[in-house]
C-alpha cells in the first residue's frame, strides 16, 4: 500500500499541491485535472524526482526516500516527456535503462523482446530512434516502464500521441496489468479512464478534490445534466457542456441546479466527462 | 556510457592542444642557437663540468667568425672556473633576503626561516654530489629551462580544462537529452553520477597524458639538444631563477635530473588536473545547467587565484592566505617554483605536494558533498 501523506509541494512561494492524502491499493488509479493543476508534480514525487517539501509518502509504512533503492526498484514509470539517444534503437535503449535498473543482463533483453511485441514495434527494434514518430516514442517509453515488472507503475499522461488502435489496446493492456498492482495515471482524456480506472483522484485549486470511483463521481452530478436541440430556449441557469451533430441538428448537453431542467432537455446520465467540465467551469454561468 | 566518451568532441579538444602545443614550442625559444650548441657540445663532453670536460671543450675548434665559435668562446667563458654553488651557498640566505626585502616580519618571517633552514640539508647533500657543476643548458640564458615550465604549465592547463569539460558534459548529459526524468527515477540512476565522475576522471586523466606525451615528443623533436642535457642536474648552477631581490638558485629539495623533474611536474600536474576535475563535478552536482555551470567554475578559479594575495593584502588574516595559498589554481600558478622551497608565497616546505595532497582531499570531501546533496535535490 502507497500512502501520501499530507503531502506539500512548492516551488519558492509557488503551492503546486497542498496538503494531499491519499491511499493507493492494488487497481487503476487515474488522475485527472487540467493543465496545471499538479498531477506531474505528484508523479514526480511518487517516482522520487522531487520531494516533498511537507508531508510524506510511505510504502507499506516506510518512509520512500529512506526506503531509496528498494522503493525504486518497485516502481515503473513513464514521464510525461523524456528524452532518448537518437543514436540508440529502442533494444539498445531498453537494455541499457535495464541496466540502470539493475536487472539480470539475459532475462532483460529476453523481457525486452517481449515488450517491444507487447507495443507493437517488433520490426522496428533494431532501428535508429531519431526516426520514430511521437507515438512510437511512447510506446518504447511504456514498454521502458514494464521491464522489471514493476510492483507499482506510474504514468503520466500515457495515451498522448497514441492513435485510436494503440489507444485501445495500450487501455486493455493497462486495465489487465491493474488487477495485480497498483497503476497510477494522469490524463485529460477521459473516454482512456472512464471505463477502466478504479478510483479518479480529482485536484482543484491545487488541493484533492475527489478520490472516488466514477460511478460515484459522476453521481454528484446525477439529474442535473440534460441535452436539447434549443439552447436559447434556456432562460434560467445553467452551463453548456458538450456539443454533438445528430441527423442536422446541433444537440447541446448543459448542467443546472435549476429544477426547470427538464422542461427543456431530456435529461441524461451525467459522464466523467460531463463532471470535468462541471468541477473546472470558469464559474461561468449563463 | 564509455562509449560516448570517443566523441568527437574529445578527439577535437585533444587535436586542438596538440595544435596549441606545437605552436607554443615552436615560438617560445629565444636563444635555441647556443642552447642547441651546448647540447651538442654535451653530447661529446659529457653534462659534469670537470678536467675532463674542459680538455674535450679546449680541444674544440670552430671555424673563424662563424656562430659556433662566439658560441664556442661563450661556453668556455661560462664553464671557466665553474664552482661547486652548493659549497658555500646558505639556504637560510633566501628567507633573510626576503625578510629584508619585503619587510617581512612575525611569524611569517620566523616560518619562512625555519622553511629555509631545512632546506640547508638539501644544499648539504647537493654540495657532496657536486650537481652544480652540472652544464645543464650553460651560461646565462638558461631559461631555456623556464620555457620547458610554460609548456608544462599549458599543459596542465589544457589537462584541467578538457577534464572539467568531460565531467560537466558527462554529468550534464541527462539534462542535455532530457532523459533526466526517465533515468534518475531508476534504481541506480543517481548513483550513475559517481559512475560518471569516475568514467571523467580516468579519461580526462588519459587524454592529458596523452596530450602531455605527445606534446613533449614535439617538443623535444623541436629542441633535440635537450636529450643531450636530459640528465643533467636541474640544481646547476646555472640554473638561476631570476629575482630581483633575491639570489635564487633552482634550488630543490631533491634531487632531480632533467629527466626526472619532467617526470615529477607530470606527477604533480595529474594532481591539479584531478583537482580541478573535482572541483567541476562539485560544482555540476549543484548546478543543473551546464553553461552556468562552467561559468561558475570559471568564476571559482579566478577567485582562487585572486584570494589569497588579496587576503595577504588585508593582513588581519595573513595565515589563512598562505593556507589557501596551496589550492590548485595557485599551485598551477607557480609551477615553475615546483620542487623549490617555493618563495615567500609558501610557509612550508614542499608546497607542492602538500598542495596536491591536501587539494585532491578537500575537494574528493566537497566532490562527496555534492553527490550526497544531488542525491536529495528535486531534479526535476
Ligand atoms: N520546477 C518548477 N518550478 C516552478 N513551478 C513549477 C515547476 N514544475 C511545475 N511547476 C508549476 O506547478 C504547477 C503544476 O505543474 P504540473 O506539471 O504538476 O501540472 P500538470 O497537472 O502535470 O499539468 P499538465 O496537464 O499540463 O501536465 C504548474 O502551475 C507549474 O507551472
Ligand atoms: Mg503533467
Amino acid at each position: 500500500m502507497l500512502t501520501v501523506n499530507h503531502v506539500t509541494k512548492t516551488y519558492g512561494n509557488f503551492t503546486a499541491l497542498e496538503d494531499i492524502t491519499l491511499e493507493f491499493s492494488q487497481g487503476l488509479y487515474a488522475l485527472l485535472a487540467p493543465n496545471g493543476a499538479g498531477k506531474t508534480t505528484l508523479i514526480k514525487m511518487l517516482t522520487t524526482l522531487i520531494f516533498p517539501t511537507r508531508g510524506e509518502i510511505l510504502l507499506d509504512g516506510d518512509e520512500i526516500i529512506a526506503l531509496d533503492e528498494t522503493y525504486r526498484e518497485k516502481i515503473g514509470y513513464l514521464p510525461q516527456e523524456f528524452g532518448y539517444y537518437k543514436n540508440h534503437s529502442p533494444r539498445q535503449f531498453l537494455s541499457y535503462l535495464a541496466a540502470l535498473k539493475g536487472l539480470d543482463k539475459r532475462e532483460a533483453a529476453r523481457k525486452t523482446d517481449e515488450l517491444l511485441e507487447l507495443v507493437s514495434l517488433a520490426d522496428v527494434r533494431d532501428k535508429k530512434m531519431r526516426k520514430f514518430s511521437g507515438g512510437m516514442i511512447q510506446r518504447v517509453g511504456i514498454a521502458q516502464a514494464l521491464q522489471n515488472d514493476p510492483r507499482i507503475l506510474i504514468l503520466d499522461e500515457p495515451t498522448a500521441g497514441l492513435d485510436p488502435k494503440e489507444r485501445v489496446r495500450f487501455r486493455n493492456l493497462i486495465s489487465s496489468l491493474s488487477k495485480n498492482r497498483i497503476v497510477i495515471m494522469s490524463t485529460h482524456i477521459v473516454s482512456d479512464i472512464e471505463t477502466v480506472a478504479n478510483q479518479v483522484v480529482m485536484f482543484k485549486d491545487h488541493k484533492l478534490l475527489a478520490n472516488n470511483t466514477p460511478a460515484k463521481i459522476c453521481k454528484q452530478l446525477e439529474g442535473k445534466v440534460f441535452e436539447t436541440d434549443d439552447i436559447t430556449a434556456i432562460d434560467f441557469a445553467h452551463m453548456q457542456l458538450t456539443e454533438r451533430n445528430e441527423d442536422g441538428h446541433t444537440i447541446v448537453r448543459f448542467a443546472t441546479d435549476s429544477a426547470r431542467g427538464a422542461e427543456i432537455g431530456r435529461p441524461v446520465t451525467p459522464n466523467l466527462e460531463d463532471v470535468f467540465l462541471y468541477i473546472y467551469r470558469d464559474e461561468a454561468w449563463i | 556510457m564509455k562509449k560516448l566518451l570517443c566523441s568527437p568532441t574529445l578527439l577535437g579538444l585533444i587535436v586542438a592542444c596538440l595544435l596549441t602545443n606545437t605552436f607554443f614550442s615552436t615560438i617560445v625559444l629565444g636563444s635555441a642557437d647556443y642552447s642547441s650548441y651546448v647540447g651538442n657540445v654535451a653530447e661529446t663532453a659529457g653534462i659534469r663540468v670537470n678536467d675532463e670536460f674542459q680538455n674535450q671543450l679546449a680541444l674544440l675548434q670552430e671555424p673563424k667568425e662563424s656562430p659556433e665559435s662566439y658560441f664556442l668562446e661563450y661556453l668556455r667563458k661560462d664553464t671557466n672556473g665553474l664552482s661547486n654553488l652548493y659549497e658555500t651557498f646558505e639556504a637560510s640566505s633566501i628567507a633573510k633576503s626576503e625578510i629584508a626585502a619585503y619587510g617581512i616580519t612575525g611569524d611569517v618571517a620566523r616560518l619562512l626561516e625555519e622553511k629555509c633552514e631545512a632546506l640547508q640539508a638539501s644544499v648539504d647533500a647537493k654540495a657532496k654530489s657536486g650537481e652544480a657543476l652540472d652544464l645543464y643548458l650553460a651560461g646565462f640564458t638558461t631559461h631555456e629551462h623556464n620555457a620547458l615550465v610554460f609548456i608544462w604549465r599549458m599543459f596542465a592547463l589544457e589537462g584541467a580544462l578538457i577534464g572539467v569539460l568531460m565531467v560537466l558534459l558527462l554529468i550534464g548529459y541527462e539534462q542535455n537529452n532530457r532523459t533526466a526524468a526517465l533515468v534518475f527515477s531508476l534504481r541506480k540512476g543517481r548513483r550513475l553520477m559517481s559512475a560518471k565522475l569516475l568514467a571523467a576522471m580516468a579519461v580526462g586523466l588519459a587524454s592529458f597524458v596523452l596530450v602531455w606525451f605527445a606534446s613533449m615528443a614535439i617538443y623535444l623533436a623541436l629542441h633535440p639538444y635537450l636529450i643531450h642535457i636530459w640528465h643533467s642536474s636541474v640544481s646547476s648552477a646555472f640554473h638561476i631563477v631570476f629575482d630581483s631581490f633575491v639570489f635564487r638558485p633552482f634550488l630543490t629539495w631533491d634531487s632531480f635530473s632533467l629527466f626526472e623533474y619532467a617526470f615529477a611536474q607530470l606527477g604533480i600536474s595529474i594532481g591539479i588536473v584531478l583537482s580541478v576535475m573535482l572541483l567541476g563535478f562539485f560544482i555540476g552536482m549543484l548546478i543543473k545547467n551546464n553553461y552556468l555551470a562552467f561559468f561558475i567554475f570559471l568564476v571559482t578559479v579566478m577567485v582562487l587565484y585572486i584570494l589569497p594575495p588579496t587576503l595577504a593584502s588585508i593582513g588581519q588574516i595573513e595565515m589563512s592566505s598562505y593556507v589557501i595559498n596551496h589550492n590548485p589554481v595557485r599551485l598551477w600558478w607557480m609551477q615553475e617554483y615546483w620542487f623549490t622551497e617555493g618563495t615567500r608565497q609558501y610557509l612550508w616546505p614542499r608546497f607542492e605536494t602538500i598542495g596536491v595532497a591536501s587539494s585532491l582531499l578537500v575537494l574528493s570531501l566537497l566532490a562527496l558533498l555534492g553527490y550526497r546533496h544531488f542525491w536529495r535535490k528535486d531534479l526535476a
